[in-house]
């Protein structure tokens, strides 16, 4: 009985620890669960990315990186409410000189800008939002609650 | 390492700069003049990215990252022999990550500068017309056994952190 009583309790310990274990922000691909978040956060950072590629052009290429490359974006997520904690977009740009003496001056940039989320935002919403978009629009668009948009909230870190 | 090492490494070194330091380069690109190789060059620039991201995933982007780009490719060309001595592959990757207790999204940002050293230098032309047969990017220049990609394997195996700082 003894015996029993500690299995039981070891038992219970470990569904605590379990339970414990589960992690509290996910990545946005994951929820509500993989099968239909992945491939709905990958559509829309798609959209983003050609949006990204439309105006890059006359306005964030004409700078010091005239090839800026958007390169991910990642989301997390509160897992119990399904609100945005943060989202990071990453990018790349190059500035490449040929000296006389023949040396090759290579600046590689890179780029982590958070998107203007308000708190407490929920994924479904924003994602939402970016769906409805023209795909060469997505930049464009103001997340839900927010103040500026995705493209506003680029100008001051790239 | 003993003086007489020491001393003819010295010796090679001033022995191999002067030329380098005394002959005038230019950008690929802007050889016989400014901007008169750009279409080409910028031909065979999207050539070798296709070459590079059709084979990097089973070969030298078996790394820690998910996501090499190749952002650059340029070379210098001594401009009174019309040689191509050397390239520079510029190349990036990103990968974010959740911390699962705080919810940060984590950030590793990595690049990294990989040279092409072309020896004595390829004429131009013949620089061209190597990397302009099909998969010419594993073809070695003639008299050479080296390939634009040559290099690749070993350079994206070190730490992606050269360039400046995200």
């Amino acid at each position: 009985m003894r015996a029993l009583k500690r299995g039981v309790l070891a038992g219970l310990m470990g569904l605590a620890g379990a339970a414990h274990a589960a992690p509290a922000y996910v990545d946005a691909r994951l929820f509500p669960n993989q099968a239909a978040g992945w491939q709905r956060f990958l559509a829309v950072e798609r959209s983003l990315r050609q949006s990204f590629d439309h105006v890059c052009g006359d306005t964030f290429c004409e700078g010091e990186y005239s090839n800026l490359l958007p390169m991910r974006l990642r989301c997390s997520v509160h897992a119990a409410s399904g609100a945005i904690q943060s989202c990071i977009w990453t990018f790349a740009g190059s500035a490449t000189t040929v000296a006389d003496d023949g040396r090759i001056d290579v600046d590689l940039r890179s780029f982590a800008c958070p998107l203007p989320v308000a708190t407490g935002t929920r994924l479904e919403d924003f994602l939402r939002a970016l769906e409805q978009a023209q795909p060469n629009r997505a930049i464009h668009v103001t997340p839900p609650g927010g103040r500026i948009s995705i493209h506003e909230g680029l100008i001051g870190c790239l | 390492m003993s003086w007489t090492t020491r001393c003819c490494g010295t010796f090679l070194l001033f022995a191999t700069l002067p030329p380098l330091a005394h002959a005038s380069h230019v950008d690929l690109v802007d050889y016989p003049s400014p901007q008169a190789n750009r279409d080409r060059f910028h031909r065979l620039q999207a050539s070798l990215v296709r070459e590079f991201d059709g084979i990097c995933a089973d070969t030298f982007c078996e790394g820690e990252y998910s996501n090499y780009r190749v952002l650059t490719f340029r070379c210098a060309v001594q401009a009174d022999a019309g040689t191509v001595r050397h390239c520079a592959w510029g190349i990036v990757a990103s990968e974010l990550q959740v911390e699962p207790v705080r919810g940060e999204v984590q950030v590793d940002n990595a690049r990294w500068i990989c040279p092409v050293t072309l020896g004595e230098g390829i004429p131009v032309e013949v620089f061209h017309a190597t990397l302009e047969q099909e998969e010419g990017a594993f073809e070695p220049f003639p008299g050479t056994d080296v390939t634009v990609f040559d290099t690749l394997p070993t350079c994206l195996g070190r730490p992606g952190n050269a360039g400046r700082a995200a």
